[in-house]
């Protein structure tokens, strides 16, 4: 009984302090939209896109450059799509390419900005800010996943579901637990993209 | 001569070495200063306790596996008492991890809690298996209690009891599903579904591989059964290869004999003669409809075995000389253990009546052989003698040396727990002293 009471102490103090310790240096609540989220993002989408279709990424996109704008943009430098791999344009076409028919034209689209909080329900406790994505895609294939805004919260919502997503090549994928509103405002978002193929 | 205290140590070592990889999980998982809100706390919160309840199942499962590398270190008794000590734990902190979750995502998505919890149950996959085995671990527990557990018939709490393998199984999925730290492919997936693999082996072997193994190879019949005393009486079984068993005096199997209306029933009784590779010796009393049935049992009747298990051998001695003590029949183990021990062993053998005692000849001819005394403290509890014989004074003058001494100790639990009282206040170091409760 004593051990019982003992082990369940050192969880609920342990727990405590570990949940503490994370909170510690924890930004004020507002949409923000953190630097290393979206760059975890991105490279998750340079490492899987390529792979998906050899030879045909890289390609300079025409629409690339017009779509850094997207209203209510609240992002900072890192997300900036000309610093991303996927979408510069800078990389030359391979010279082996001797296919008779062009290859597919890879193409950035970018998704409705979807607020958290109004995804699923009126009222938001803590969640605020909204979703917006891009993707990249070659065909109908999308090669890479940008999440170029993101609720405040949880903030690993949007990688994880980047990952998902791209290796479902779809938006129908699982929610993140403890992030339902924000899980379902990213894959509407994303939805809203897809639908521009 | 410690062999025990390394064991112990080594488990010990592997326990919280896969405690802190299961936290580390979930750690390593959560940027530092994501968690900034209530609602982000609670749902935190709730993956740790998520992943510590998840490893405490796994290890919950493990210690009842019957794996021999674990049932040959622990006591049955250390087992069981980890057993329900952890389930108790686990219990708690699924419900905590439940609750956390359910809280907190509320508190993000402003919902009420109803609301919310229909969300996760419905909103997310393998969530509804995951409720079910909540409810079975909850209901497991209850039972358990044991006043709710002693006014139940023992073979329906077995089978109810059983149920909780179902909790592994359905609480399996939500984990991998809806796990935030464990859905994606990578070392923590790879970890966490590796030790499910493991545990889950080491319940095919110990529970079914091992077992038909042990049968196959040694095909076990009833040979003969002899008349102890009132009411006791010892089962000869002989097979094949029996020199190859690898069990010592003081162990017990789990036994099954297989005749018309036992056959379903394994109990565990300990050997009560050293194994000499000729035979096998089980001593029983008969006190319930099961025990009863066994006294005409047929010899030729086949018997199937689980074991060898216990750590109640002379190999975990820490001191040169030993004292046995034993009351009724716990006098068995202790009864083939003294063949394993060396000269100048004492046996104290506890009996309510003379007429209780059994294996006087026995125990008489190995005291002389082996240069062993043999006090008997025969009388009720409240007789002179014994009374006086029980108490820390009383065992200081039988056994002046006793604090010098390994204690192995098998008996009735009233008198185990007086006795481990008494030679805690003589000073018996814990661990030089050996259980084996029945």
């Amino acid at each position: 009984m004593r051990r019982i009471l003992l082990g369940l102490m050192g969880a609920a103090v342990g727990t405590a302090l570990m949940v503490g310790y994370k909170a510690m240096g924890a930004q004020a609540t507002g949409p923000v939209a953190t630097t290393g989220t979206q760059n975890h993002a991105g490279n998750a989408a340079a490492g899987t896109g390529p792979s998906g279709v050899p030879g045909q990424t890289g390609q300079p996109g025409p629409n690339t450059p017009g779509v850094s704008a997207a209203p209510g943009m609240t992002t900072g430098p890192g997300a900036n799509p000309s610093a991303h791999p996927t979408t510069s344009g800078t990389t030359p076409p391979p010279k082996t390419t001797t296919t008779t028919t062009a290859p597919p034209q890879s193409r950035t689209i970018t998704g409705n900005a979807v607020a958290a909080s109004t995804a699923k329900s009126p009222t938001c406790g803590e969640c605020s800010g909204n979703m917006q994505v891009r993707i990249t895609v070659t065909g109908t294939h999308i090669d890479s996943i940008t999440t170029i805004q993101q609720s405040n919260r949880p903030l690993s919502t949007a990688s994880t579901l980047t990952a998902q997503a791209l290796s479902a090549q779809s938006a129908n994928v699982g929610n993140i637990s403890g992030a339902t509103y924000s899980s379902l405002a990213w894959k509407q978002s994303l939805q809203s993209a897809i639908s521009q193929i | 001569m410690a062999r025990g205290s390394w064991a112990r140590r080594w488990l010990t070592i592997g326990f919280w070495s896969g405690l802190v990889a299961g936290v580390w999980i979930w750690w390593a998982g959560t940027p530092q200063g994501t968690v900034d809100g209530a609602g982000s706390a609670l749902v935190e919160a709730g993956r740790v306790t998520g992943m510590v309840a998840g490893y405490f199942l796994l290890v919950q499962i493990l210690l009842m596996t019957r794996v021999g590398w674990l049932d040959r270190r622990l006591s049955a008794n250390d087992l069981l008492r980890l057993h329900r000590d952890l389930g108790a734990m686990l219990t708690i902190l699924v419900l905590a991890h439940a609750s956390l979750l359910i809280v907190g995502s509320a508190k993000f998505d402003g919902s009420s809690l109803f609301a919310e919890t229909k969300t996760i149950v419905t909103g997310y996959p393998d969530m509804v298996s995951a409720l079910v085995a909540t409810a079975i671990l909850v209901g497991v527990a209850l039972l358990a209690i044991r006043a709710i557990r002693t006014i139940m018939p023992y073979e329906l709490w077995y089978y109810l009891h059983m149920t909780s393998y179902l909790v592994l199984l359905l609480g399996y999925g939500h984990q991998f599903a809806g796990g935030r730290d464990l859905r994606q492919p990578g070392p923590a997936r790879t970890f966490w579904a590796g030790l499910t693999l493991f545990v889950v082996a080491c319940l095919i072997w110990g529970r079914v591989i091992a077992p038909i193994r042990l049968n196959l190879r040694h095909r076990l019949r009833v040979a003969e059964i002899t008349h102890e005393g009132m009411d006791v009486f010892s089962v000869y079984v002989r097979g094949r290869d029996l020199h190859a068993l690898q069990a010592r005096a003081g162990q017990f199997f789990r036994w099954r004999f297989l005749t018309g209306d036992g056959w379903w029933q394994a109990h565990p009784f300990s050997l009560s003669a050293a194994p000499n590779g000729k035979w096998l010796r089980l001593t029983i009393k008969a006190v319930g409809v099961y025990t009863e049935q066994l006294k005409w049992i047929e010899p030729g009747t086949r018997v199937l075995v689980e074991g060898p298990s216990g750590v109640f051998t002379a190999d975990r001695r820490v001191r040169h000389r030993a004292l046995l003590i034993a009351g009724g029949s716990g006098i068995a183990p202790v009864r083939a253990l003294l063949e394993d021990l060396p000269r100048g062993t004492i046996v104290i053998y506890r009996a309510s009546s003379a007429d209780d005692l059994i294996f006087r000849e026995e125990l008489d001819f190995l005291a002389d052989q082996r240069d062993t005394e043999i006090l008997y403290v025969v009388g009720s509890r409240t007789d002179p003698g014994p009374r006086e014989a029980m108490t820390a004074k009383g065992l200081r003058r039988l056994v002046p040396d006793i604090s010098r001494r390994d204690i192995y100790l098998c008996g009735p639990p009233g008198l185990m727990e007086a006795t481990v009282e008494i030679l805690n206040r003589l000073r018996v170091p814990k661990r030089q002293i050996h259980l084996d409760p029945f």
